[in-house]
């Protein structure tokens, strides 16, 4: 799987690694929504979580695509910058990214195109910031 | 549906319901279960987590040194004081300890965090009280029975 | 028709935030074509705690009572979660008798969940009978929670390394007389509740969930398996002592409320098959391993995945080497699925409503966090 990634996306994938079950994988974010297609075509139909943190400098969105038939996990996780950042929605792909994305707008501020519906989940519309950054 | 076929789904249906009906009858003939609150007492067992107390040593001392332990593992800041006299090391005593119950999330990880086994939670259940003030505990009511006694 | 509706205006309807079928604090706004549901937007959040933010400000150890008041009708798989994640940090083996304890917590309480599913579920549908007998039987579990972890709901026994306590004595005689009383009580349920046609005619085929569309969205547990798919973390990542017992993934092919009820009842009894076998087998040992008093976990991730009585619940912790957690994530199954209803809405009536969410067995509070 590392190699096929690697071959295909090439420059994209910024780091690869194998952690007992989990492919652990960092992507630019431009490549997304095709290594998540990608994904899923291998296999990972089902999206298990989809969160982000505040690594301080930059904040990583992280997408646990897992495969039910043989147990392996993706994790997949994407850097961007900690205010104004956009990402590419994976509503098309993932129908479960659909509130994580919601939510992740809502307590980090990461924007995501194409999302059908990116409003505020948690907190109330008129909420000022983004409670989790740090 | 046809005429057959309605009447097996009817008398289907009937007989669903007096089976259903046949489980409410010996429900309704075995001894109750419930308690009738707050005149008969439920039993609470031992090692229930309620309203903290304060322990007192044979001497009838009390066994807190206001080493501040507690108050490092309480999660929700549910012992915001403690003070104690003077003294030094194991002689220093608690003088003044307040405690939170409308703060506290009964988890017991102040009780495990104590070195002296100074305090506990109790089988008490029921913390009332008419405002908010009634419900921060100084140490006067956290005294609990001295070594010896029974809760 | 005299009320001046033609059948193309739609009414939107709000179900909630204050409505006794939607368990808590939830809102729906229903757009509707007469009676026919055309549109749901769940609106959440009136539960919202920050409790992941919290998180962040609190050691390890401090974190565990605040994951009890997630899915608060199933406490111990919330501790579990989140101890799983941070023992995979700290690389932490626990006692054998601790991971048997570990494993009755778990399915006690999974038992006293389903209960109280059924219980409301039924009494959404109209048999409160039912209601009072799911409870009655919920009551036998909460008196053996409260014997050995000293509360009923919020326990927050499993900790860091093991359990909180050893059990009591009498708790397996105890525990293995409700095992012997479970099945018994199921097939009471299961003749006054499970044929009777009125809640037949409302369940059967009732809010389909197509096995794709749950999996894309995510949805998991009893949901995911009352439309054929086997997915159980217990089967697919066994942790604790799973791996060695012997039970059932219960699938239903139906995709409907019905089915999904009965992979709940009959989750029941394999529940109680498990607990047989693990208080039977119980080793003697210690309760918990050693665990430093600062808990310090090197810097890394992990994601701990346990099935909670409503599905996939997990939590994602990232340590930065101090103290206090750089992120805790829960996963909650209520979350996912309450994202896929509006699918399993359209086209069904308002009564239909409470059936369909009643079936999916939400708890706000693990939505809201
Ligand atoms: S029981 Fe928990 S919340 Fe309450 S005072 Fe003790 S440590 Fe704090
Ligand atoms: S109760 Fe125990 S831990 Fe708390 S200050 Fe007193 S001696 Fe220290």
């Amino acid at each position: 799987m590392i190699e096929e990634l690697r071959s295909r996306f090439g420059e994209a994938l910024l780091s690869a690694e194998q952690v007992g079950r989990e492919l652990r994988v960092s992507v630019a974010a431009a490549a997304l929504p095709e290594v998540a297609a990608f994904a899923k075509e291998h296999g990972f139909h089902y999206p298990a979580d989809i969160t982000a943190w505040d690594a301080g400098d930059e904040l990583r969105v992280v997408y646990r695509l897992v495969d039910l038939a043989s147990g392996e996990h993706l994790v997949i996780t994407v850097p961007a910058p900690r205010s104004g950042a956009r990402l590419p929605s994976l509503v098309p792909i993932f129908g479960g990214a659909d509130w994580p994305e919601r939510e992740i707008y809502d307590l980090f501020g990461v924007r995501f195109d194409g999302h059908p519906d990116l409003r505020r989940i948690l907190l109330t519309d008129d909420w000022e910031g983004h409670p989790l950054l740090k | 549906m046809t005429r057959t076929n309605l009447f097996v789904d009817v008398v289907l249906s009937a007989l669903s319901i007096v089976k259903g009906l046949m489980v409410t009858l010996t429900n309704a003939l075995r001894p109750r279960v419930t308690r009738n609150h707050p005149f008969q007492k439920t039993p609470i067992p031992e090692v229930w987590r309620g309203r903290l107390v304060h322990l007192r040593g044979e001497d009838g001392r009390l066994r807190c040194t206001a080493c501040l332990a507690c108050q490092k593992a309480c999660p929700s800041h549910a012992i915001p004081t403690i003070q104690g006299d003077d003294k030094k090391g194991k002689e220093k005593r608690a003088q003044v300890y307040v405690w939170d119950a409308s703060r506290c999330l009964f988890c017991g990880l102040c009780v495990e965090a104590c070195p002296f086994d100074a305090i506990r939670l109790t089988r008490e259940y029921s913390i009332v009280g008419e405002d908010r003030a009634d419900l921060i505990f100084d140490l006067n009511r956290l005294l609990g029975p001295a070594e010896g006694e029974t809760a | 028709m005299t009320t001046g509706l033609t059948p193309t205006e739609h009414i939107t309807l709000n179900m909630g935030p204050q409505h006794p079928s939607t368990h808590g604090v939830l809102r729906l706004e229903l757009e509707l074509e007469g009676e026919v549901i055309v549109a749901c937007r769940p609106i959440i959040g009136y539960l919202h705690r920050g409790i992941e933010k919290m998180a962040e400000a609190r050691t390890y150890p401090q974190v565990l009572p605040y994951t009890d008041r997630l899915d608060y009708l199933s406490s111990s798989s919330n501790n579990m979660a989140y101890v799983q994640a941070v023992e995979k940090l700290l690389g932490l083996e626990v006692p054998e008798r601790a991971k048997y304890l570990r494993v009755i917590s778990l399915e006690l309480n999974r038992i006293a969940s389903h209960l109280v599913f059924l219980a409301t579920f039924a009494n959404d549908l109209g048999a409160t009978t039912v209601f009072l007998y799911g409870m009655r039987e919920r009551e036998l579990i909460m008196d053996l929670f409260s014997m050995w972890a000293g509360a009923r709901l919020t326990q927050s026994w499993i900790r860091i390394g093991g359990v909180g306590a050893d059990i009591p004595d009498g708790f397996v005689d105890q525990a293995l007389a409700f095992c012997r009383l479970m099945p018994k009580r199921l097939d009471e349920y299961d003749r006054i509740l499970t044929g009777n046609r009125i809640f037949r005619a409302r369940t059967e085929g009732v809010g389909i969930l197509p096995p794709e569309l749950g999996v894309n969205y995510g949805a998991s547990g009893p949901t995911l398996r009352g439309s054929g798919v086997e997915f159980d973390v217990r089967r697919a990542e066994p942790y604790e002592v799973y791996g060695d017992l012997d039970f059932e993934v219960v699938t239903r092919p139906t995709c409907d409320c019905m089915g999904r009820y009965l992979v709940r009842m009959q989750e029941m009894r394999q529940s109680v098959r498990i607990l047989e076998q693990c208080l039977k087998r119980l080793p003697e040992g210690e309760v918990r391993a050693k665990v430093p008093r600062v808990i310090r976990p090197p810097e890394g991730e992990a994601y701990g995945r346990v099935e909670s009585p409503r599905g996939e619940f997990a939590c994602y912790v990232v340590s930065d080497g101090s103290p206090r957690p750089a992120r805790v994530r829960f996963r909650a199954p209520s979350f996912y699925h309450l994202s896929v209803l509006p699918r399993m809405l359209q086209g069904w009536k308002v009564g239909d409503a409470v059936a369909i969410l009643g079936s999916i067995d939400i708890v706000l509070g693990e939505v809201d966090r």
